[in-house]
């Protein structure tokens, strides 16, 4: 009887998922949006930034977008945005 | 490496769809002799990685990438194209995570350029983008594996493109070199003209152009190829980024003898492949705030009389030499590219193995 030996093809994965803590959020902290400009979700993305400026106050509100994306924000765009926000929404998907 | 055993090439086959390791087309049984056959011929540490292939991440090992290429039908000599189009797509700027999950249609191409043509019998010639090569269905199909079985660009999971692509089963092609007037695509991009390499672009499937090169004038050719290619509702005319311009080596021959070199065809294409603010404005594909929006190229977007681009930048519009003579018509082929955040082209050598002599010595590469 013929044998073969068949190898495996699909790549492990290099990375695992975590699973992200519970964020307490309160009316006075800072929140930063990122958005990714993911064409398809731009009514929904402003509409959200509006809803959170409504409930929190624009002054408590920073909006940030990526230029492309499909690539990770600047490292300077991050820095900018730990340094004035307690929490971060960001975009993805379509 | 996880192994399966099977008693049976039937089985072998009917296991391969069971355990999802092909896209519906059949393939070749990865078997463990030719995986250790291919890891010999390359050199390499079996276990040392590429990188990871996104979405999935999968870790790109070259005994991973030779398991793929095997299934596609590669011989080991024509693993060294495909090692090179890996690398070419893990480029930062081809963004290849958005390339395999875009709802978009492209679909990676990898081109090849320089000396391996001839020496893997690559197809530069009629049909090119169609079946005929060994080397042109291998490589691409290697790739396509690699990107689903690394990558897992499953279609309505991770890969969410609308449309789909037929290169998505296999989409190589090689650059003429006897009939390319003009400088190697490699050597256009950094490489020397010794070298051999692959250029992956992101793009549309090829919309053929009929440019009746063969009884025309050189401004008659450029207008019919700007026409051709400013659609509006394409990606590129939207939002900018790389497209590739395969010109036939007939069409190729008039604008060479007319003294038209790469560069100057790419001005005179620019300058040509501009439509009218009212006309691209009725293709609502980006928001006008999107950074990457024709308007963003204008100095009086709300103009309606003004004239949008295609290319926005001369760089950008990719031009290989492939195809056949053909008749008088002159075919060559447009394919539209994603946008500006990826699929850009990207280039790699193609470095091959060291070859030993009968004493185990290195003689040549």
């Amino acid at each position: 009887m013929v044998k073969l030996i068949l190898c495996d093809p699909v790549g492990e994965v290099a990375t695992t998922v975590k699973h992200s803590p519970v964020i307490r959020w309160s009316l006075n902290q800072k929140i930063a949006t990122l958005f990714n400009n993911h064409v398809s979700s731009y009514r929904v993305w402003k509409r959200l930034e509006e809803l959170l400026q409504e409930q929190v106050g624009p002054s408590n509100v920073a909006t940030f977008a990526k230029e492309n994306t499909f690539a990770p924000a600047p490292e300077e765009t991050i820095a900018r945005l730990v340094k004035i926000a307690d929490l971060a929404i960001v975009g993805v998907g379509a | 490496m996880k192994t399966i055993e099977v008693g049976s090439i039937e089985e072998a086959v009917e296991r391969i769809y069971a355990e999802g390791w092909t896209d519906g087309l059949p393939v070749v049984p990865p078997t463990l002799s030719l995986v250790q056959k291919a890891i010999e011929y390359l050199r390499v540490d079996p276990q040392e990685s590429l990188g990871t292939i996104p979405p999935k991440h999968g870790i790109a090992t070259y005994e991973k990438v030779v398991a793929n290429c095997v299934m596609a039908g590669c011989r080991p000599e024509h693993m060294p194209v495909v090692i090179a189009a890996v690398r070419a797509v893990l480029q930062d700027r081809f963004s290849l995570n958005g390339v395999q999950a875009t709802t978009n249609s492209v679909a990676p191409l990898v081109i090849v350029s320089g000396p391996v043509v001839e020496q893997l019998e690559f197809n530069s010639r009629w049909g090119v983008f169609g079946g005929g090569s060994r080397a042109n269905a291998v490589v691409g199909r290697a790739m396509r594996l690699i990107l689903w079985n690394i990558g897992g660009g499953y279609p309505g999971k991770i890969d969410m493109s609308t449309m789909g692509h037929p290169g998505k089963y296999t989409f190589c092609i090689a650059e003429d070199r006897e009939w390319n007037p003009w400088s190697p695509l490699h050597v256009e991009r950094g490489l020397a003209l010794k070298d051999s390499a692959v250029t992956v672009i992101a793009v549309d499937g090829p919309h053929q152009i009929g440019t009746g090169s063969g009884y025309a004038s050189a401004e008659q050719v450029l207008t019919v190829l700007a026409d051709s290619m400013m659609t509006i509702g394409n990606s590129t005319m939207n939002a900018g980024g790389d497209m590739l311009l395969v010109v036939g080596p007939l069409t190729a021959r008039v604008l060479a003898e007319r003294s038209y070199t790469k560069e100057s065809l790419r001005v005179a294409l620019q300058e040509r492949a501009r439509k009218e603010a009212r006309l691209v404005s009725q293709c609502l594909f980006y928001q006008p705030s999107h950074p990457y929006h024709w308007s963003h190229t204008l100095e009086n977007p709300d103009e309606p009389d003004a004239m949008v681009p295609l290319i926005r930048n001369v760089d950008q519009l990719i031009i290989t030499v492939a195809g056949g003579l053909g008749s008088g018509t002159g075919f060559c082929s447009f394919c539209p590219g994603w946008h500006q955040g990826g699929g850009l082209a990207c280039t790699e050598k193609i470095e091959f193995p060291p070859r030993r002599n009968s004493n185990g010595q290195i003689d040549s590469v």
